[in-house]
């Protein structure tokens, strides 16, 4: 029975083997009809259309990036728990559909939990609590 | 497809009940005293603190029994939702008087709180790797955000970015381990996987590594050697309620799935896993008792004691009879009171700022009796000797080991680890009594505070002198492991 | 159960009261004790006075049975237990057990805790912590007490670690001296090694006969039922090398509490407390707790394991008398001679004399008592430890002088003093063993008669340093004035039962018409009727165990008097030559000194064992774990520095076990080991995730090879 298992895996093993003679099947022609021959400036330039880059390329981006990113995926996989659901809908039936009634209540007070502090606030900082609060000692140490 | 509502409900009851806990925590933050900082935190915490006791006596009225595809209710998962419950209402115990170091999400503590208990409720009932893999990471993913819950520290920042680089490695070693063992055995089910196990004379390679991995995997949860090498650093950074939380319910996470997985799903097989397991004892033993000795740090001290009882309770695990399961119910609860004891109390000693220098306990003695005695009592129960609790539950193990002749010089290598222990619990004690205070301002201790550690001492008093409830109702959790 | 002269719920309650009285007197006092008038040192005495008029009542109901003739000089226990924990896998009952020995034994422990609190209230006069003070002492008796009544060895282990507790905390009473709280930590922990394997004994017995409770056990032992309940058999144990293992292990637990060589090292340091609690803990009761406990357990060790007892009390009685020759602090004389008399007990017990071992606790409690009160009262007085500082002080003390004299000829062992009738019988038993054994096993016997003779001169030599002379310190001398009343007395009544103790005055008494012997009788070999009936070899030089017993039987009453005239012998040697050396100074002490040179230096050496070895840092392969503590305590420049001196010496004691002098090479072998050890451990914890990651992946690595 473990033989059997293990023999369910072959096309996986295929697909890598074809992914792999692909891409070096790629890499062996263009090495062999590409046209081989010394470096000049303009070849080690940017590309024509380009621009010459001005800063260093490495930069840092605001954390509000990563929170959208996050919060995009999130509601993404929303979506991806939506669609088989509505394609099986009628056989679900209404346990099926109270059930994503729950789901998506969850989603609902996330959604709500996330626009309430202001994480898709896009403009300057505001402050989500008062600061007459904070404690005076919350200093790094 | 049908699926039996109500079943589910009987099976993880509690954990609908947290989920539904969890989101009336979220909306009352949003709902009350907009946009200040400690009117919803109030709020939030009282009706956390309800909910969880309300759900923990709900807890005794369910009847262990119910079973179906992605968990069970049997006794042992019974006794551990109520563990869990326990260590969360001690943890917001502890969080309160450390709340108002907090500049902001101090109504979010408890929401995250309850979800990772509704994560670690889940485990506690889990029969399939599926459900085992999804309530893990529901309980690591909080607990990351609980680790790093003061990013103006340098060192909570720390702890949150070596927790998650640890975590997302042990999830790696499980899904590896699932996979293998998935591929070599075909199901997800403990109970299928379990009977291909037992039908065969040895284990084929790639089970007994899939296995492997899995138990590597909890061994990071556990804190085994050589497992272990997050712990003193995160114990150490995280704010003190997330490590009093996670020294006590990541460990039991740990506990509660290496018991399923090694008295249920391997069964007898488990037999060929008694050196590697005692090995890792061994290890673990050692590795916590010569660690805790030049710590100088209060959590970092206790994470290493925390590392050495981990190494009984995998003695226990290698002992792998009725009894030692027992043992290990009774060694957690025991665990679970004298720790939160001293966590509170290491919260009240250091209430002005985040420095937890071994020399804010000294002369603690003079300044607050009640919290020395506390302390006192935490410690030697810790450490083991009699009467407390601490005492009796080694004293389990031991008794459990010692009937397997195999085992019996990790039984002396443990007792001589206990008296290494000893020593290093004696110089808290010392430095309790026998130290002039280095800080003499006043020590204000709550209402609420004041009852939790009364609550932790005279249980970690009661079970040492009067065990008989206790290891009742732990021997009837184990039993149900080897049905 | 008509036969007792009290009902068993009268006697159930007045157990009850025996240790819940002193416990509270402890908690109420601790807690408001400085809101009581005069500290509450009246509550704890009423508390402990309370005791003794319990236990003196118990004593002449149930022993001389005034009440109910019938009773008098018959041995009787009364037993009543219940379950503690009732488990399915686990039966733990508990309760009270109460003999003879045991009421004699809570009379001897009251009593003398009785006269030490009284005492105790002129001793430490004015101190700071008056009140902590008489709570830890009431705290201690309720722990000593409560190990008397128990009748089970595990809560005997309890009570006997909450003992420890009291010693620690009354060792460490002056916390803010140098000294104290050093001295109290390493007497937990050199009791906490014998502990561990106490505790190991009393597991391996649990798992041997099934049950703790003390009658049960011997029963079963009697009737050979083993219970193999754990496969050991199986291992490849036998059931003899188990229960001799068992019982030298459970022994092993009285080598640390008792003092014994070589776990006796903190009995010295422990002097470093105040005396009254030297003279309560560290002379009388809890110490002797360990004697009380194999006397308990008599019934339960094999020839073997007796034969073990024999041995190490044989080398206690002589190393502590010889140590006690050459001290100058007068309470170390006296903690080396109770470390010696300890020895003789163990080594009573050991030979068979179990009558006479047990006598000897009884005995020696009390003038042991009036020794360490006589030796406070001179200290409260001159304000100074030393000998030399003292002197000629009988005209200034004269009844501290008279009383300290009576003790001191109880200890020596002089006719017609109480110490004479227990040391006598020991020493007959041992001169008897001899008899029945052959040559090699007179050595105990030779310990013996060496150890009083070094007794007597020892004490003697204490006595006139103190007494007699010419005082040492002229400033110190005039200074000098006798006791208040509550100090004297006390002292007064512990010599009269220095002299009344044994019961009679006669000097050639009969052993077995003493009080004691007839109270106490020996209880027969449960070990050796259980081996016989599982066919094990129990003869001894190949006649049966019996005819064994009928031998050294008849051989007890040919020694009596050989035995009797060589100690008096000993004896008078000793007193003469303490009065040649110390009083007419006819010798000088510190020629005698050089002539005996490297033996001096050898005597000198054991006493100072433990700083020295604690320094130079020779340590034996065994030791290794208390190298890594070591280690690690020098590297933390922090307050466990402290702990250092007293790790060393922990290890040097055990070093001094296997060989003292240790090779250098191994030495440094080992230290370069855990030094090895120690830096891999800390390579580990670098706080750089990538290489707890490389660590990780190496640990999975290793598992994998090994499951593989």
């Amino acid at each position: 029975m473990p033989d059997q298992a293990l023999n369910d895996y072959i096309p996986i093993l295929l697909l890598a083997g074809f992914a792999v003679s692909f891409a070096s099947l790629n890499l062996i022609v263009s090495w062999l009809l590409g046209k081989r021959g010394g470096t000049n400036p303009d070849k080690e330039s940017a590309f024509e259309c380009g621009m010459k880059p001005l800063t260093p390329e490495r930069r840092r981006f605001s954390v509000k990036f990563y929170l959208v990113a996050m919060l995009f995926i999130l509601f993404d996989i929303e979506i991806v728990f939506l669609y088989p659901w509505a394609v099986t809908y009628k056989s679900l039936g209404m346990f099926g559909f109270i059930e994503m009634v729950l789901f998506i209540a969850v989603l609902i007070i996330g959604w709500w939990y996330v626009v309430a502090k202001g994480a898709l606030d896009w403009g300057p900082r505001r402050p989500a609590v008062s600061v007459q609060s904070a404690a005076p000692s919350e200093q790094a140490s | 497809m049908n699926i039996d509502t109500s079943q589910l409900f009987a099976i993880f009851g509690v954990e609908s009940l947290l989920g539904l806990l969890g989101l009336v925590l979220i909306v009352t933050d949003l709902l009350v005293g907009k946009g200040r900082l400690t009117g919803p935190a109030t709020a939030v915490r009282t009706l956390a603190f309800g909910g969880l006791v309300a759900i923990f006596a709900w807890s005794f009225v369910l009847e262990p029994g119910a079973e179906g595809a992605l968990g069970t209710l049997d006794s042992f998962a019974l006794f551990f939702k109520r563990f869990f419950l326990a260590t969360a209402v001690a943890t917001l115990g502890v969080a309160a008087p450390y709340e108002d170091r907090l500049s902001a999400g101090r109504a979010e503590f408890p929401t995250l709180l309850v979800f990772t208990t509704l994560g670690m409720c889940l485990l506690s009932s889990a029969n399939d790797f599926v459900t085992l893999f999804v309530g893990l990471e529901l309980v690591t993913v909080v607990l990351f955000l609980m680790a790093a819950y003061r990013p103006q520290l340098p060192r909570s920042i720390e702890a949150g970015i070596k927790f998650v680089v640890i975590g997302a490695l042990s999830a790696a070693f499980m899904v590896y381990g699932i996979a293998f063992v998935y591929g070599t055995t075909g199901s997800f089910e403990f109970s299928q996987i379990s009977a291909v196990i037992n039908a065969q004379e040895s284990l084929p390679a790639g089970l007994k590594f899939g296995l492997l991995m899995v138990l590597v995997g909890l061994g990071f949860k556990l804190g085994a050697v050589p497992f272990h090498i997050w712990i003193p650093d995160v114990y150490q950074g995280a704010p003190t309620p997330t490590t009093a939380f996670l020294s006590v319910g990541s460990k039991a996470v740990g506990v509660v799935l290496l018991m399923r997985l090694v008295y249920t799903v391997m069964g007898p097989a488990a037999a060929q896993w008694t050196t590697v397991l005692a090995g890792l004892a061994a290890l673990t033993l050692l590795m916590g008792g010569l660690g805790a000795i030049p710590q100088t740090e209060l959590k970092r001290f206790l994470g290493y004691s925390g590392i050495s009882h981990a190494g009984f309770l995998l003695v226990a695990l290698a002992t792998h009879s009725e009894a030692s399961a027992g043992a290990i119910l009774f060694y957690v609860v025991t665990y679970l009171f004298a720790n939160m004891a001293a966590f509170l109390v290491i919260v009240i000693v250091s209430r002005t700022d985040d420095d937890n220098h071994m020399d804010r306990i000294n002369g603690l003695a003079n300044r607050s009796p009640f919290l020395a005695l506390v302390l006192t009592t935490s410690m030697l129960s810790l450490a083991g000797v009699p009467p407390f609790a601490g005492f009796f539950a080694k004293f389990m193990v031991l008794r459990a080991a010692v009937a397997e002749p195999a085992l019996v010089w990790l039984v002396a290598f443990s007792l001589l680890m206990a008296v290494t222990s000893l020593y290093y619990y004696l110089c808290i004690l010392k430095r309790i009594y026998m130290r002039d205070a280095v800080d003499t301002g006043f020590l204000e201790i709550s209402g609420g505070a004041r009852l939790l550690l009364l609550l932790c001492m005279l249980a970690v008093f009661a079970f040492g002198i009067y065990q008989q409830p206790l290891v009742q109702a732990a021997e009837a959790g184990a039993s149900s492991l080897f049905r | 159960m008509d036969m007792l002269p009290f009902d068993v719920n009268t006697l159930t309650a007045l157990c009850w009261a025996l240790f819940v009285i002193p416990f509270a007197c402890a908690f109420t006092l601790i807690n408001f004790g400085r809101k009581l008038p005069r500290g509450g040192d009246w509550l704890a005495t009423a508390g402990i006075a309370s005791c003794a008029v319990i236990a003196i009542t118990l004593f002449f109901k149930v022993i001389v049975g005034f009440g109910a003739p019938e009773w008098a000089w018959s041995s009787a226990a009364y037993g009543l237990s219940w379950d503690w924990i009732s488990l399915e896998s686990l039966q733990l009952p508990v309760g009270f057990y109460l003999d003879n020995l045991s009421v004699i034994m809570l009379t001897m422990v009251t009593i003398v805790a009785t006269c030490i609190f009284f005492f105790s209230q002129g001793y430490m006069h004015g101190d700071r912590d008056y009140p902590r003070f008489f709570a830890y002492l009431s705290y201690f008796c309720f722990a000593m007490l409560g190990l008397v009544v128990v009748d089970n060895l595990l809560f005997l282990f309890i009570f006997w670690e909450l003992v420890g507790v009291g010693s620690y905390l009354l060792i460490g009473f002056y916390y803010d001296q140098e000294e104290p709280p050093k001295a109290s930590l390493k007497a937990f922990m050199v009791n906490r090694v014998g502990d561990v394997l106490f505790l190991l004994g009393i597991i391996i017995a649990w798992q041997l006969v099934g049950t703790l409770n003390y009658t049960e056990m011997f029963a079963v032992l009697e009737s050979g039922a083993f219970a193999d309940r754990t496969g050991w058999a199986l291992a490849g144990w036998d059931t003899q090398t188990l229960l001799t293992l068992s019982g030298i292990l459970i022994f092993c637990g009285a080598i640390s509490k008792s003092a014994q060589v070589p776990l006796h090292t903190w009995l010295p340091d422990a002097m470093a407390g105040p005396t009254p609690v030297s003279a309560l803990i560290h002379a009388a009761t809890m110490v002797a707790a360990g004697v009380f406990m194999v006397g308990r357990m008599y019934p339960y060790f094999t020839p073997d394991a007796l034969l073990f007892i024999t041995g190490i009390g044989a080398l206690t009685a002589l190393i502590g008398a010889t140590m006690g020759l050459v001290m100058w602090d007068i309470k170390k004389v006296l903690a080396y001679s109770t470390m010696s008399q300890l020895g003789y007990m163990m080594l009573g017990l050991g030979v068979g004399g179990y009558v006479a071992g047990l006598f000897h606790l009884i005995t020696h409690a009390f003038f042991k008592a009036c020794l360490f009160l006589g030796s406070g009262s001179v200290i409260h007085s001159v304000h100074s430890q030393d000998m030399r500082d003292m002197g000629a002080l009988k005209n200034k003390m004269p009844w501290t002088y008279r009383t300290f004299l009576v003790a001191t000829l109880a200890l020596a062992g002089v006719p017609c003093f109480a110490g004479y009738y227990s040391k006598d019988q020991i020493v007959a038993n041992a001169l008897s063993w001899g008899l029945s054994h052959g040559v090699a096993y007179y050595v105990p016997f030779v310990f013996a008669v060496v150890g009083a003779f070094m007794t007597t001169f020892y004490m003697f030599r204490l006595v006139f340093l103190t007494f007699h002379g010419t005082p040492g310190d002229q400033h110190k001398y005039e200074h000098a004035h006798e006791s208040p009343a509550v100090m004297v007395l006390p002292l007064v009544v512990l010599a009269i039962f220095g002299i009344g103790a044994g019961g009679t005055i006669h000097p050639l008494a009969e052993h077995g018409n003493l009080w004691f012997n007839r109270l106490v009788p020996e209880p027969a070999s449960a070990a050796v009727a259980g081996l016989e009936h599982v066919g094990a070899d129990t003869s001894v030089h190949g006649e049966s165990y019996e005819t064994y017993l009928e031998h050294f039987e008849h051989n007890l009453h040919v020694a009596h008097y050989p035995a009797l005239i060589v100690s008096i012998l000993a004896i008078v040697l000793g007193i003469l030559l303490a009065r040649r050396m110390y009083l007419t100074k006819a010798t000088d002490p510190a020629a005698v000194a050089r002539k005996f040179g490297p033996l001096y230096g050898i005597v000198c050496n054991k006493y100072h064992f433990d700083d020295m070895y604690g320094r130079k840092g020779v340590v034996g392969g065994l030791m290794f774990m208390n190298r890594a503590f070591a280690w690690f305590d020098k590297n933390v420049v922090d307050g466990i520095v402290n702990f250092m001196g007293l790790a060393q010496r922990f290890i040097a004691f055990v070093t001094g076990l296997f060989d003292k002098y240790v090779i250098d090479g191994l030495v440094n072998f080992w230290r370069f080991f855990v030094r090895a050890l120690s830096s891999i451990l800390r390579l580990v914890q670098t706080g750089n995730v990538r290489d707890y990651l490389t660590w990780t992946l190496l640990g999975v690595l290793i598992l994998a090879i090994t499951l593989a």
